[in-house]
C-alpha cells in the first residue's frame, strides 16, 4: 500500500483532496436537516415519553376526529365529479368567484393569503390554491345535482314557492287564534286591496308587517315537507297551497295572521317564477342549482346529502367495512 | 488498482449520502380501498393526507398534550363531575344531534368523557401545575398586587365615596354604586400587564402597601378618578388567585408547554408535520435552536 502511495503520491493526493471536499459537502448539504427514525419497520411522525407515533398511530387518531366527515367529504365530490358535466356557465361562474374569494383573502390574510387558503383547500382535498376553480366547479355540481332530485322529486317533497303578507299581533294580545278588532281592521284593509285589484306583490308591499318580505312583494322563498325553519302552521298552510291560490288568513301562535299566496307548486312554474323575478327570458341558460338556490341554501340544506347517496347507489358504492358505511349514513343523517 | 477503485467507489457512497432530503412519513397501506362511488376509490393514503392538512398538527400536538397531562395530572373526583357536567350541558344544548355526533364518530358518552373531556381538564391544570411550581419566578416578573380599585368620572363622587369608606360606613361595592361608578368593589389582581387603568393610578398601586388604606388618584388626563386600595402586595397571600389571573398569559402558557415538551422528550421526525407545527404552535419545538428562537421572540 505505501509502495503504492509513493509511487502514485500525486493521485493519492487528488483522492485525499476529493475525500476531504466530499465529506465537507456531505456534512454541509445535511446539516440541518430532520432526521427520520422508524419503529418495527414503521417510519415514527413523532416521539413522546418514549412512546413513538407512527402514521398508522396518527392516523387512527385523526380519523377518530374527522375521518367520518372526510370520507364523507371525499365520497360526495366523488359523485358530482362522475354524475353531473362541467357546463361553460359554471366555468364562467367558478372564474368569476375564484377571483372575488382570492380578492376577499388577500385583504384579509395580506400577500401570505395562498398559504391560508391551500391549507383549507388541501383540508377537502385539493392540492391548493391552484386547484379554487376546480373546487368551486365541484360545489356547483353538488348543486346541480341536488337541484336535479329535487326536481325529479318535486310531489313527493311538496316543493313550494310562496309569498306572504303579515299581519302582527296587536301590543299586549297573546295571539288567542281570533283576531283584535284591530288586528281584523288590518286584515280587511289587505282583503279590500286585493278585491280592488291590487296584485298580492302590491298588497304586500303596501301591507305586510313584515319589513324584511314586504319590500320584496312578500316573496319568501322556496320551502318544501322537509323545512323545519319555519312556523308549522306558516308552513303546513304553504305546502297545501296550489299555484296561483291564496291562503285563506292563516293564524300562528308565533307571529300573527298570515296570507300567503303560492307562487310556484310545479317545476314548470318555478322555473317561470324565478325567470320572471330575475329578468330572465327564456334564450338566456340557467342552471337547475339557480331555480332552486331558496331551496337548497335555507329551507331544506339536507338534501343534498340524499341527492348525493342516491346518486352514489345508481353509480354504484361499495365499502370495504360495513361499520364504515353505517357511519357515513348516519353522519349525512341517511336512514339506514 | 483494486484499492483505488475501492477508494473511489466509496467517495462515490458517501456523495449518495450528500443532498439527503429532510424525513418523511408515509403510511403504510396508504393504497388500501376504504370506498369506491363509480369508477373512483378512496384510499387511506387520500384520507391521510386530506386529514393530516386540516387537523394533522391540531391532532398530534394535542395527542403528545394529552400524553404529557395524563402523567402530571392525575384525574380526581371533581373532574369526573366537571366532565359530567359538560356532557350533560352538551346534551341539553344540542339535543339529538350531539348524541347522533358521537354515534357517527364511534363514540359512547363514556368515551367522549374520557377520551376528550378529562384529557382538556388535564390540560388546563398542566399550566396551574407549571405556575405553582415556578410561582416564585413568575411572581417576580409580573409582580401580582391584589387591591380594589374605584373609578369615578368625577372629583365630587370620588370624593364622597372615600369618606364613606374611610369612616367605614360603606363597602366598596357600595361607596362604588351610590357615587355613580360601575365599579364592582371586589379584590382583581393587578399586574405589570395591567392595561385597564391609568397610568398614575397603576403607579399608586405599584408602590403602595396594604398599611396605606385608601388612596385618592387623578388620572393623567384629568378626566378620571381613582380610588385604590391596595389589599396585599404578597403574592404567596393570593397565590391561587394569582394564578387564575397570570394563566392566560401566552407566554407563561408558552413556557410552561416548552417545559414539559422538553420534559417530557417531545420529538418530531415527519417534516410535514414539523413545518405545520412550526407555523401552529411553535412552542412545542423543543429539538432545535431555531424553535428556541422563535419561543423566545414571544
Amino acid at each position: 500500500m505505501n509502495s503504492f502511495i509513493k509511487k502514485n503520491w500525486f493521485v493519492s493526493l487528488l483522492v485525499v483532496v476529493f475525500a476531504v471536499i466530499s465529506v465537507y459537502y456531505i456534512y454541509d448539504s445535511n446539516k440541518g436537516k430532520l432526521k427520520g427514525k422508524t419503529a418495527n419497520g414503521e417510519g415514527v411522525v413523532y416521539s413522546i415519553n418514549g412512546e413513538d407515533v407512527t402514521a398508522t398511530g396518527l392516523y387512527d387518531s385523526m380519523y377518530k376526529n374527522n375521518g367520518t366527515a372526510a370520507l364523507a367529504e371525499a365520497i360526495t365530490r366523488a359523485v358530482a365529479d362522475q354524475a353531473v358535466e362541467t357546463t361553460d356557465l359554471m366555468k364562467d361562474n367558478a372564474a368569476s368567484q375564484s377571483t372575488s374569494i382570492l380578492n376577499n383573502y388577500l385583504s384579509t390574510y395580506g400577500s401570505d393569503y395562498r398559504t391560508t387558503l391551500d391549507a383549507q383547500l388541501q383540508g377537502l382535498g385539493y392540492a391548493g390554491t391552484d386547484e379554487l376553480e376546480a373546487y368551486l366547479i365541484n360545489y356547483f355540481k353538488q348543486s346541480e345535482l341536488t337541484a336535479q332530485y329535487a326536481e325529479q322529486h318535486y310531489d313527493d317533497l311538496k316543493i313550494r314557492n310562496v309569498s306572504y303578507i303579515l299581519i302582527k299581533f296587536e301590543d299586549g294580545n297573546s295571539g288567542e287564534g281570533t283576531p283584535t278588532e284591530d288586528e281584523q281592521a288590518r286584515m280587511d284593509a289587505v282583503d279590500e286591496a286585493l278585491a280592488s285589484g291590487k296584485t298580492f306583490e302590491e298588497a304586500a308591499a303596501e301591507f305586510s308587517e313584515d319589513a324584511s318580505t314586504a319590500s320584496n312583494g312578500g316573496v319568501l322563498g322556496t320551502l318544501d315537507a322537509n323545512t323545519t325553519t319555519l312556523d308549522s302552521a306558516f308552513q303546513q298552510a304553504s305546502l297545501s297551497l296550489k299555484e296561483g291560490e291564496i291562503s285563506d288568513w292563516v293564524y300562528s301562535e308565533n307571529f300573527g295572521y298570515f296570507l300567503i299566496q303560492c307562487n310556484a307548486s310545479t317545476p314548470e312554474g318555478l322555473e317561470a317564477f324565478y325567470r320572471a323575478q330575475n329578468g330572465l327570458t327564456e334564450d338566456i341558460e340557467i342552471s337547475k342549482a339557480g331555480i332552486y338556490d331558496s331551496l337548497l341554501s335555507s329551507y331544506d340544506t339536507t338534501l343534498v346529502n340524499q341527492a348525493i347517496w342516491d346518486t352514489a347507489e345508481e353509480l354504484g358504492i361499495s365499502f370495504t367495512d360495513p361499520d364504515t358505511e353505517a357511519a357515513v349514513k348516519q353522519y349525512l343523517g341517511l336512514e339506514d | 488498482m483494486n484499492a483505488m477503485r475501492k477508494v473511489i467507489s466509496a467517495g462515490c457512497a458517501l456523495l449518495l449520502l450528500a443532498g439527503c432530503k429532510d424525513a418523511s412519513v408515509t403510511l403504510p397501506g396508504s393504497s388500501e380501498v376504504i370506498a369506491t362511488v363509480g369508477n373512483q376509490s378512496v384510499t387511506k393514503g387520500d384520507l391521510y393526507d386530506v386529514l393530516f392538512a386540516s387537523i394533522g398538527s391540531d391532532t398530534a400536538a394535542s395527542d403528545a398534550l394529552n400524553a404529557i397531562s395524563a402523567q402530571e395530572i392525575e384525574v380526581t373526583d371533581e373532574m369526573k363531575e366537571s366532565a359530567q357536567g359538560t356532557l350533560d350541558m352538551y346534551n341539553l344544548l344540542y339535543g339529538d344531534s350531539f348524541s347522533e355526533y358521537l354515534s357517527a364518530s364511534g363514540m359512547s358518552d363514556e368515551d367522549y368523557i374520557n377520551d376528550y373531556l378529562i384529557p382538556s381538564l388535564q390540560s388546563e391544570e398542566l399550566v396551574t401545575k407549571y405556575m405553582e411550581e415556578h410561582f416564585t419566578a413568575i411572581a417576580e416578573e409580573y409582580n401580582p398586587i391584589q387591591a380594589i380599585v374605584l373609578t369615578f368620572t368625577s372629583q365630587e363622587d370620588a370624593s364622597a365615596a372615600l369618606s364613606a369608606l374611610k369612616d367605614g360606613s360603606l363597602t366598596p361595592a357600595q361607596a362604588a354604586s351610590e357615587n355613580n361608578s360601575s365599579s364592582s368593589g371586589s379584590e382583581e389582581i393587578i399586574t405589570i400587564n395591567t392595561t385597564s387603568y391609568d397610568s398614575a393610578a397603576l403607579s399608586v398601586i405599584r408602590s403602595a402597601s396594604s398599611d396605606d388604606g385608601w388612596t385618592e388618584v387623578t388620572s393623567t388626563d384629568g378626566a378620571t378618578w381613582y380610588l385604590v386600595n391596595v389589599v396585599s402586595n404578597d403574592p404567596n397571600e393570593f397565590k391561587d388567585d394569582a394564578i387564575a389571573a397570570l394563566s392566560n398569559i401566552t407566554k407563561i402558557t408558552n413556557a410552561s408547554t416548552d417545559y414539559y415538551f422538553r420534559k417530557y422528550g417531545f420529538h418530531v421526525y415527519d417534516i410535514n408535520l414539523y413545518n405545520a407545527l412550526k407555523d401552529s404552535n411553535p412552542e412545542m419545538l423543543v429539538q432545535d435552536s431555531a424553535a428556541e428562537e422563535v419561543f423566545a421572540a414571544d
